[in-house]
C-alpha cells in the first residue's frame, strides 16, 4: 500500500471521530500521486516529492473553501496559493486537504465544526487553534502540516498530540495569503512527525539548507521561571526534569537561568494580550460587520474587549516588549537554546478549558516569543508508561533558526 | 511642579467605555474582568519606566 493510500485509509476510518480535517481533496490527490510517482521514475528529486501535507483552514489553497474554522456564511474559495502553499507545491508536495482550526484562530471550536480530538486519546482534546493540522500528522493522515501562531497556537495542539511544532522567526515565512488575526504577532509555521521533517519543510519554505547531521552535543539554559512556575503541572514538571537528566548524561551542557531573573511570566503573558486584542479586532472588524451573529459569542466578546483596551495600554505593551527580547538576549549568552515546558499541563478534556479569557495559563510558556518573534520548537519527551508527552520547548536567537532546527535534532536523537 | 496624569487605573464598569462599532454595547462581567485584569498589567509596565524610545516598530526591535 502506498503512503498516500494508508493516508486515505486512516482519514476515512478515524477524522469522523478526531475532525482534524474540514476538507479532502481525494480525487486531486491521487492524479497528483501519480504524477510524482513518474517524476520520480524521471529522475526528479524535488525534496518534498509525493510527500501529502495538509493545510491549516485560515491558509488559501486554490480549489480548496477556505472555512476559517467559522460557520459557513464566511467560506471563501481562493482562486491562488498563498505563497507558502506554492512553496510546497514546487518542492514536490502534495497538498492532501484543509485542516480544522478554532473559529478564526482566535476563539474556541465553532459549533458547526466541532473540537478536534487528540489522536493519543480521542477524550482529549487535540487543542488549538491548529489543533487540525496537530491530529492529522499525530493520526498519521499526513506526512506533515501547517498551521499558524499568534500565541502558541501551532506548538501548543503540537504537544497535547506529541509532535514536533515549530514557530519561525518572525516575518521568515510569508504571510501571503494567510487570513491576518494580529499581524505583528502572527506567524505561519510547520509540524511534523520529528525535528527532521519540520526541518525538510523549513528548507522547502525558506531556502534554509536541508537537514544535516545533528550535534551531539550543546549547551542548553532552563529557565526556571517558567519550568518551576506554579501554573506549571507537577508531571510536566517532572518529565522535563527527567529530560534535563537524560541530555547531561548524554555530554550536554544543561545550565539553570535561576527564577526572578526573567519578567513575571503572568506579565508576559497579559502584555500579550495588550498587543493581540486590538489588532484582531481590527483584523476581524468587517468579518463581524457582515455576519456578527454566526460568529460564536466568545469571539464576539474578544472583538469588543479588544476595542476597549486604550492605545497607551498597547503602547507600555510595545515598550514592554523591546525590553523583553534583550531580556531573553541575555538568557541566551553562550547558550544553544532556552529549554522551558511548551504548555503547563497535559492535553484537556475539552477545547474550552484552552485559553478562556480567565485562564491564560495556557499561553504562559508560549506567548513570550510571539512578543519577542524569537524561533521556537517543540518536541515530545514521554516518560515511561506514560500516554501523553509534555512539550519541550526550545527557543533560539532571532533569524537564526537553522541553528534552532540543529540543536532540537541533536537533542530529539539525545532523547530517543 | 508638573501634574500627571494619574495613568490608566481605569476599570471598566459601563458601556460607555467602548469605541467603534461596539460603543453603547454592554460588556460581559468575564469582559470586565480580563479588562480590568489588563488594566492592572498596565499599571505595572507604567511602574518599569521603560524608555520611550522603546516604543517601536516590531521589525526593528528584533
Amino acid at each position: 500500500m502506498t503512503r498516500m493510500a494508508r493516508c486515505f485509509d486512516r482519514i476515512d476510518t478515524l477524522n469522523p471521530i478526531l475532525r482534524a480535517l474540514s476538507f479532502v481533496d481525494g480525487h486531486n490527490a491521487r492524479a497528483a500521486v501519480a504524477a510524482a510517482q513518474a517524476d520520480l521514475v524521471g529522475g526528479k528529486t524535488e525534496p518534498l516529492l509525493g510527500l501529502p501535507i495538509v493545510v491549516k483552514d485560515n491558509i488559501d489553497v486554490s480549489g480548496m473553501p477556505t472555512g476559517y474554522g467559522a460557520a459557513a456564511a464566511f467560506r471563501t474559495h481562493p482562486t491562488r496559493d498563498a505563497a507558502l502553499v506554492t512553496a510546497l507545491r514546487r518542492a514536490g508536495a502534495i497538498i492532501l486537504g484543509k485542516s480544522n482550526m478554532f473559529e478564526f484562530a482566535y476563539g474556541m471550536a465553532h459549533p458547526d465544526v466541532g473540537d478536534t480530538r487528540n489522536p493519543l486519546d480521542p477524550s482529549r482534546s487535540a487543542g488549538g487553534s491548529s489543533g487540525g493540522s496537530a491530529a492529522a500528522v499525530a493520526a498519521g493522515f499526513a506526512f506533515a502540516a501547517l498551521g499558524t501562531d499568534t500565541g502558541g497556537s501551532v506548538r501548543l495542539p503540537a504537544a497535547y498530540c506529541g509532535i514536533v511544532g515549530m514557530k519561525p522567526s518572525h516575518g521568515l515565512l510569508s504571510m501571503n495569503g494567510v487570513f491576518p488575526l494580529s499581524p505583528t504577532l502572527d506567524h505561519a509555521g510547520p509540524l511534523a512527525a520529528s525535528v527532521h521533517d519540520v526541518h525538510l519543510l523549513m528548507s522547502a519554505l525558506t531556502g534554509l539548507s536541508s537537514p544535516g547531521a545533528a550535534p551531539r552535543i550543546g549547551t542548553i539554559a532552563v529557565l526556571d521561571d517558567y519550568l518551576h512556575h506554579p501554573q506549571i503541572d507537577p508531571g510536566v514538571r517532572s518529565s522535563l526534569d527527567a529530560a534535563c537528566d537524560r541530555l547531561a548524561s548524554e555530554g550536554f551542557r544543561v545550565r539553570h537561568i535561576p527564577a526572578g531573573t526573567l519578567p513575571d511570566p503572568v506579565l508576559v503573558v497579559e502584555t500579550s494580550l495588550l498587543v493581540m486584542l486590538p489588532e484582531a479586532s481590527i483584523a476581524l472588524e468587517q468579518i463581524e460587520a457582515a455576519h456578527t451573529h454566526q460568529l460564536t459569542a466568545q469571539t464576539r466578546a474578544q472583538i469588543a474587549e479588544g476595542f476597549a483596551v486604550p492605545s497607551v495600554w498597547n503602547l507600555r505593551a510595545q515598550q514592554f516588549r523591546h525590553h523583553l527580547h534583550g531580556q531573553m538576549a541575555k538568557a541566551l549568552h553562550e547558550v544553544d537554546a532556552l529549554l522551558l515546558p511548551t504548555v503547563p499541563t497535559f492535553p484537556p478534556k475539552s477545547a474550552a478549558d484552552v485559553g478562556s479569557d480567565d485562564d491564560l495559563s495556557q499561553m504562559l510558556c508560549l506567548a513570550p516569543f510571539n512578543l519577542t518573534g524569537q524561533p521556537a520548537i517543540t518536541l515530545p519527551f514521554k516518560t515511561h508508561g506514560s500516554v501523553f508527552s509534555a512539550g519541550l520547548q526550545l527557543v533560539g536567537r532571532f533569524g537564526e533558526d537553522a541553528a534552532l532546527l540543529d540543536i532540537a535534532r541533536g537533542i530529539e536523537i539525545a532523547l530517543q | 511642579m508638573v501634574k500627571t496624569h494619574p495613568g490608566p487605573q481605569m476599570h471598566f464598569r459601563d458601556a460607555r467605555d467602548l469605541h467603534g462599532p461596539h460603543a453603547g454595547q454592554r460588556l460581559s462581567s468575564d469582559s470586565l474582568a480580563l479588562l480590568d485584569r489588563l488594566a492592572r498589567c498596565a499599571d505595572r509596565l507604567k511602574l518599569l519606566d521603560l524608555p520611550v524610545e522603546a516604543i517601536l516598530a516590531p521589525q526593528d526591535v528584533k
